[in-house]
């Protein structure tokens, strides 16, 4: 349901077709849907999350290191993003845009692509850094999943290649349960249990959200749209890397839970 | 007979469970909810797996209890108030909170944060009620402060210095330059009595007081009508226009003489700030800002409170100023008491029934959601909750999490409904207060007669003089247009029935 959504949205985005990913937020009056009431900067609907929490976000739910650099734009309010974010203008005591326009999505598709890249560095890294191999191994298991580790074929099981587990690995040689397992986790650690998916209404059931995500993954193993906005080139002969697939899966689920708060 | 009455009995229960069931988040997203409006982040993951452990109600209950004590104390909670009072203040929040700060390494600060991070005695005292628990009326009655001289918007040093000669130099932040993170900065700690009159928690410090700083003639009043909108809920609305509006009330009267001179409308958009003021100066005494009766609504209580802050400039000033609390209660009885300085009139406020009220309020749109509609009579239970626990903020935040409301998953309907549009109208109440013939739009749907009128001129072309509302630039289109759609689709209540019958609009056309 919600996934459409962002995914229409996100295509807009990469167009850079401003108005047509406004009308997809808001469609035409007098029908209404949900996102019209939850989605606002402005008092008289629910509060869409304050600029603060959205910075902070990026901080709290991604693994970073700042060796690998810090967009300020992204960690931080300054005057170019506040507006952007709704933060609200001290003159009025309101924010100066009502509601998250094509400038919101814009920048919050960069930064969240920016951070999801920068997270794969920093899991690479902490990987490498482990003092043993089983510590390697527990470490790749923590941001892999224990099925995805197992199946991925190394040339040997070293700290060094575990490190490098998410780039010598593909996508497409995964079983359907280890890709499932893959996207679970994931939904798990940005938007919560099963019970969370439903009520926020972003599909019926947690087994609908993996199934659709995994569908969009597959396609992005042949077309690579995605990759755009991600900011990655050359995907290889034999389809997208595990990095690449991981990074398309946390954009999804990030981009839908986002649009739910 | 029986045998058909109990199954039929038991059936129904179990319907009403069920539907009972279904308006209630889930355990799992009442914890996020509770992470997210309590301290801005989710659960970890650790934290879902522990409640799906559990299968107890009792169990669940202490779980919930620990995790809201848990987040109360939490970095984030603090956080999240110092923002959520730096909206309620209008004034420009942090750049990353606290704890974000204190993550960054030495060269990120030193890249992007000058004087260190902004701390002020005014955002301290923010976080302050968060992390102590402090009764809420130290915000405005409070006369405890820690000192920053790092801020560049405003030196806590110079402001204080005058009524607090003991403070040492060394706020200034030289070693920073010698390589010591500004994070070490612990602040400076000053106490005064607390019946000094001079003293009134956030209203005696650098950044409330230039916040109001932009016009002579009129920011001590810009200042006594914030603490009307922040501590009695009264918006003031229809006589401060923002200061880029060239076309608000305020520029009809000062410049009333030349529009009633001239053929065509006076052109507001040309004026500029110098010759509204020479104008304010030099208009008569029948037209000048606030002497009208139509702006007298609110002047009788602005202006006895403006005197209090006379003595307040750059500095504070070891002299109070005196002044009155004047004000209409809800209940409709006058309040008019004099003050003797910003301390004694803050501890005048905290004593008023409408302050209660007023933050009551605030509590609940923040944390339950102000498209939530607080009935009189939740609003009398959640008064007396707030009294019973000394007013202290955590607290009451605490309870109000605990409420049903906080749990219900948000309501959707086809149509727009009352509560929908009650944050609009709420605004029209600083006019419309239920007076005479003027009805109150926000605390009951108003009849049907007045909802035509309000539909008509609503509708009414920008030139007509009866168009409201009347200081339409103050109003987004899109607002206006929700409570068309409103009033078009029957002005329909919480339920969902409409209160504006076809009939009534059938007379109307």
């Amino acid at each position: 349901m919600k996934l459409r959504i962002v995914l229409s949205i996100l295509i807009f985005v990469t167009a850079s077709n401003g108005f047509a990913a406004m009308s997809s937020l808001r469609p035409a009056a007098p029908k209404r849907s949900k996102l019209d009431k939850v989605i606002s900067f402005t008092e008289n609907w629910r509060r869409y999350p304050a600029p603060d929490v959205i910075i902070e976000r990026f901080w709290n739910d991604f693994l970073q290191d700042e060796a690998f650099g810090f967009h300020d734009d992204c960690m931080m309010l300054n005057s170019d993003n506040r507006a952007v974010l709704g933060d609200n203008e001290p003159a009025t005591g309101r924010p100066v845009v009502e509601k998250p326009n094509v400038a919101f999505f814009n920048w919050y598709t960069t930064c969240l692509a920016e951070v999801i890249k920068g997270e794969s560095e920093a899991i690479r890294s902490k990987i490498d850094r482990s003092q043993s191999l089983e510590d390697a191994h527990s470490n790749a298991k923590s941001f892999y999943t224990e099925a995805v580790v197992n199946e991925c074929k190394l040339p040997s099981k070293s700290i060094h290649n575990l490190a490098y587990i998410g780039s010598l690995c593909r996508w497409r040689s995964l079983s359907a349960e280890a890709k499932a397992e893959l996207v679970r986790e994931q939904i798990l650690r940005f938007i919560g249990p099963e019970d969370v998916v439903i009520d926020l209404e972003i599909a019926k059931s947690e087994q609908e959200l993996i199934a659709q995500i995994i569908e969009q993954v597959d396609k992005e193993d042949g077309g690579a749209k995605m990759f755009q906005v991600l900011g990655v080139s050359n995907v290889g002969a034999d389809g997208i890397s595990l990095d690449h697939s991981l990074m398309v899966i946390k954009f999804l689920v990030n981009l839908t839970d986002h649009l739910v708060f | 007979m029986m045998k058909y009455i109990f199954p039929t009995l038991l059936l129904l229960m179990c319907l009403t469970a069920q539907a009972q069931k279904s308006s209630e988040l889930s355990d799992a997203s009442y914890l996020r909810k509770l992470s997210l409006h309590i301290r801005g982040t989710k659960p970890a993951i650790e934290e879902y797996q522990e409640l799906k452990a559990l299968s107890g109600a009792d169990e669940k209950a202490a779980f919930f209890k620990r995790k809201i004590d848990e987040y109360l104390s939490s970095t984030g909670h603090r956080d999240r108030m110092v923002v959520r009072l730096a909206e309620r203040f209008e004034i420009i929040t942090p750049k990353v909170s606290r704890s974000i700060y204190d993550r960054m390494s030495q060269s990120t600060k030193r890249r992007y944060f000058y004087y260190g991070q902004e701390r002020d005695s005014l955002t301290e005292l923010f976080a302050k009620i968060a992390t102590d628990n402090l009764s809420w009326d130290t915000l405005l009655a409070g006369t405890e402060y820690r000192l920053f001289k790092s801020n560049p918007l405003s030196s806590d040093y110079k402001f204080f210095h005058p009524v607090y000669r003991e403070l040492p130099d060394d706020l200034e932040p030289s070693d920073y330059q010698n390589g010591t993170s500004p994070s070490e900065f612990p602040g400076f700690d000053i106490k005064f009595s607390s019946d000094d009159p001079r003293i009134a928690g956030a209203l005696t410090t650098p950044r409330f007081i230039s916040r109001y700083n932009t016009t002579n003639t009129n920011r001590n009043r810009r200042r006594a009508a914030a603490v009307f909108r922040i501590f009695l809920c009264d918006s003031m609305a229809p006589v401060i226009p923002p200061p880029q509006d060239r076309k608000g009330d305020a520029l009809d009267y000062a410049f009333a003489e030349e529009s009633e001179s001239s053929a065509q409308a006076f052109d507001h958009s040309t004026v500029t700030e110098k010759q509204l003021e020479k104008a304010m100066m030099s208009v008569s005494d029948a037209v000048r800002h606030g002497a009208d009766p139509k702006c007298a609504a609110c002047h009788y209580k602005l202006d006895p409170m403006g005197k209090t802050f006379q003595s307040i400039g750059t500095v504070l000033s070891p002299y109070p100023s005196s002044g009155a609390l004047v004000f209409k209660r809800a209940d409709g009885t006058m309040v008019n008491r004099r003050v003797k300085g910003l301390g004694d009139l803050a501890r005048a406020i905290v004593q008023e029934p409408d302050y209660v009220s007023c933050q009551v309020e605030w509590f609940w749109n923040e944390f339950i959601g102000n498209d939530v509609t607080l009935y009189p009579d939740r609003k009398e239970e959640l008064i007396d909750a707030f009294e019973k626990v000394g007013r202290r903020t955590n607290d009451f935040i605490r309870i109000l999490v605990q409420q049903p409301e906080f749990r219900e998953r948000p309501k959707t309907s086809e149509h727009i409904v009352y509560s929908q549009v009650r944050p609009l109208l709420r605004r029209c109440d600083s006019c419309h207060n239920g007076e005479g013939y003027i009805p109150s739009f926000s605390t009951k749907i108003p009849g049907q007669a007045d909802l035509l009128e309000m539909r008509r001129r609503l509708n009414l072309p920008d030139h007509d003089r009866e168009q409201m509302p009347q200081n339409k630039s103050l109003w987004r289109e899109s607002e206006l247009e929700l409570l068309r759609r409103w009033l078009d689709g029957g002005a329909r209540d919480d339920q969902g029935t409409p209160q504006l019958t076809e009939k009534g609009r059938e007379v109307a056309r």
